[in-house]
């Protein structure tokens, strides 16, 4: 029985910020949009979906008075992204790690 | 990447992969401390040498004084460099965590010198390189820091043994090891990685 892909990861932007959080303590919103490629507004749209799940904790301040957004994963959002990579590896029929 | 269209099962994996591998592999560390406190530390033991073994100077010893302007311009540095990151790895953590940890007990041993004894302050102050220098390196995944340390561990246990003003040029040999060449092969390494 296959398990299902969490709707919330299975989209392309929502999936690459969550792996590159995934392999950092935390990280700035400006250095997420240039690892991603993506643009400032969807990308604030997709960090904004991923903070309501309870994903990632976002924290804004300032930095040399600049607004800053610093980015880090949440133990659920680890959960997520585990339990994601393991229903991945079943439809890939990956043996697992 | 704006694509929202429905993903496929290797997209998602390439997507990981990706992202994973982008944020490693890349040598964050420009090794600008470790040449600064290994030339300094390398500088100093010879001047203390050159000024005990050369000339009647009471007090050679003072050129020591150069460490705590160095300790001072150390901490603007890391200061700065902390205020221009926009990523924060476990490896960056892990780092703060192990060379404040080495400070801390630099002082200490500094600190307890008259308590030790002077013939066996160095020795250990090399001992301390090694852990440093050999587990940065491990963190890193830098060879020649590891090779650089676990070489002040065996000029350590060698300068146990020999007078204080011979332990003066193993000292400065040690930082060579640890710090100096390292520090230097650090710098390159990375210039290559950010071009």
């Amino acid at each position: 029985m296959f398990e299902e892909l969490d709707p919330l990861l299975h989209s392309q932007l929502r999936l690459a910020v969550m792996s590159l959080l995934i392999s950092v303590r935390e990280a700035e919103f400006t250095y997420i949009k240039e690892k991603t490629q993506a643009t400032a507004g969807n990308l604030s749209v997709q960090i904004s979906k991923l903070k309501e799940a309870g994903y990632i904790e976002v924290e804004k301040g300032f930095k040399d008075n600049f607004p800053q957004t610093l980015c880090r994963i949440s133990p659920k959002g680890i959960e997520a992204f585990e339990k994601y990579v393991k229903a991945l590896q079943q439809y890939l029929n990956l043996p697992k790690p | 990447m704006e694509n929202q269209a429905p993903l496929r099962q290797e997209e998602s994996l390439r997507i990981i992969q990706q992202m994973i591998e982008t944020s490693k592999n890349s040598l964050r560390d420009d090794g600008t401390l470790y040449l600064l406190w290994g030339w300094l530390v390398f500088l100093s033991s010879i001047g203390h040498y050159a000024l005990m073994a050369h000339t009647s100077y009471a007090h050679p010893y003072m050129v020591w004084l150069s460490m705590p302007l160095a300790g001072i311009f150390t901490g603007i540095y890391v200061a700065r460099m902390s205020r221009k990151a926009r990523v924060r790895t476990l490896v960056d953590e892990f780092m703060m965590y192990l060379w404040t940890a080495f400070i801390i007990s630099m002082i200490s041993l500094m600190w307890l010198m008259p308590k030790i004894g002077y013939a066996k302050t160095f020795p250990l102050v090399m001992i301390l390189y090694a852990i440093g220098t050999f587990v940065s390196g491990g963190a890193l995944r830098f060879k020649p820091l590891m090779v650089g340390g676990a070489l002040n561990w065996a000029i350590a246990l060698f300068a146990f043994y020999r007078p204080f003003q011979e332990q003066l040029l193993l000292l400065a040999l040690a930082v060579a090891c640890s710090y100096i060449i390292p520090g230097h092969w650090l710098k390159i390494t990375h210039k290559k990685q950010h071009v």
